[in-house]
């Protein structure tokens, strides 16, 4: 009988000890992965917005480099089709993220000419309008095109840039510490053919 | 086979059980776990401030992860770790066993059925087996704070402190508090009695036992908050 409880005993402990093991190699993946957001995969609707090619319901998805996960200011704000002048619906990113950037993925190589993009000042003020960025459309790895913006003041800033056959855009954004643009405010992200 | 009858137990309040019992178990535990796997998540006041440690949602995130490897996502996911957390939490049942044959009289021949009793009591009480498929923090500090008892009472059994026991009880009341301060009240009692039975002579094993799981919540807090035992 003691024999036998001492094997359960001796096999309970074996067991737990393997499953800490694994715990702590799943929670060491985690850690080290330190994920990008990424807005959730939707199936595209036939026809949907074919004025806004980025638009959530195209199957488009959103991935950034951080967002104010505490105030709730998710990336699918900037895809969700709507210039809404409520102050939550908007992507926030992180306080700490001093390099912010968005990208947009696309479910299949589109063509367009232009990207309009929302910021706060269309509804908040204008000094948090971001001034310098970079676009960058590609298929892959391959970069189809590039256009530096350094001077933007406009709340709803267009750009002409023509990409095709790309499936991703990305936009790299000077965040200006100490001042209104120390995080970006982006309220819409939109894609013109 | 009353751990078995725990487990059935367990496994029919994890079949009929609903959502969630209290908001916390999805804020304070899952949320923050989804947010360290995926970056995204609804995390509550607490996790600005510092007030609620990463540890336990570190654990959840392995878990996650873990079922991820395995193509368990989302609610499923979820299901399976309640579902882990009723069964982990029969181990209480041999705890309960070691707490009925300590507050019998030593050498009483219905010891054994007084141990059986509890663990009874431990595997099938209603209330206990309802909370036991939850992510609640209290479901963990239930456990240990069980265990702490148990060596508790077989500590105060004997004149001279017995180092094995108050060791281990200031290992499984270290676990309770680290988990949750809150959990501390319900050791008061237990930690006075023992103090005033053996005076310095228990400090000392219930410190030692005490000191690993808070200085990992220590370690934890002041890589994510900046300072041990944050707020």
């Amino acid at each position: 009988m003691n024999e036998t409880r001492r094997g359960a005993r001796g096999l309970a402990r074996l067991g737990g000890a393997a499953y800490g093991a694994l715990l702590a190699v799943a929670l060491g993946v985690v850690l080290a992965r330190s994920p990008h957001p990424i807005t959730p995969a939707h199936a595209a609707v036939e026809g949907c917005s074919p004025q806004d090619l980025a638009h959530y319901c195209r199957g488009v998805r959103v991935r950034v480099s951080s967002y104010h996960v505490f105030a709730n200011h998710h990336p699918i704000f900037a895809i969700d089709g709507r210039r809404s002048h409520d102050v939550l619906e908007k992507w926030v990113s992180g306080p700490e993220d001093t390099a912010p950037w968005i990208e947009l993925l696309f479910p299949e190589p589109v063509d367009f000419s232009a990207i309009r993009l929302v910021y706060a000042g269309h509804t908040e003020p204008v000094d948090y309008n971001m001034r310098s960025y970079r676009l960058r459309c590609s298929a892959g790895n391959e970069l189809r095109g590039e256009l530096a913006v350094h001077d933007n003041e406009a709340s709803r800033a267009e750009h002409a840039l023509k990409c095709m056959g790309v499936d991703r855009l990305r936009i790299d954004i000077d965040a200006e510490p100490d001042t209104g643009r120390a995080v970006v405010r982006l309220y819409e992200i939109e894609v013109a053919p | 086979m009353i751990m078995a009858l725990g487990v059935v137990a367990r496994v029919t309040a994890w079949w009929f059980k609903g959502g969630f019992h209290y908001p916390d178990e999805i804020f304070q535990q899952m949320e923050p776990a989804h947010y360290l796997r995926t970056g995204v998540a609804w995390l509550p006041w607490e996790f600005v401030r510092g007030v609620r440690s990463w540890v336990l949602p570190g654990v959840y995130a392995a878990l996650l992860e873990v079922l991820s490897w395995v193509g368990v996502t989302g609610l499923s996911a979820f299901r399976l770790i309640t579902l882990q957390n009723a069964i982990l939490t029969v181990i209480m049942v041999p705890a309960g066993y070691r707490i009925g044959v300590a507050l019998w009289p030593q050498g009483d021949r219905d010891t054994e059925s007084a141990g059986l009793s509890v663990a009874l009591f431990t595997a099938l009480l209603p209330a206990l087996v309802y909370y036991t498929p939850h992510t609640l923090i209290g479901t963990p500090c239930m456990v240990a704070l069980t265990w702490g008892y148990a060596h508790w009472l077989e500590a105060r059994r004997s004149d001279a402190p017995d180092p094995r026991s108050l060791l281990l009880c200031g290992l499984f009341f270290g676990i309770a508090g680290a988990l949750r301060f809150t959990c501390g009240f319900h050791m008061l009692v237990p930690l006075a009695d023992l103090l005033l039975r053996y005076r310095s002579r228990a400090l000392r094993p219930l410190l030692v036992g005490a000191a690993l799981p808070v200085s990992i919540v220590a370690v934890v807090d002041l890589f994510t908050w900046g300072w041990p035992f944050t707020p």
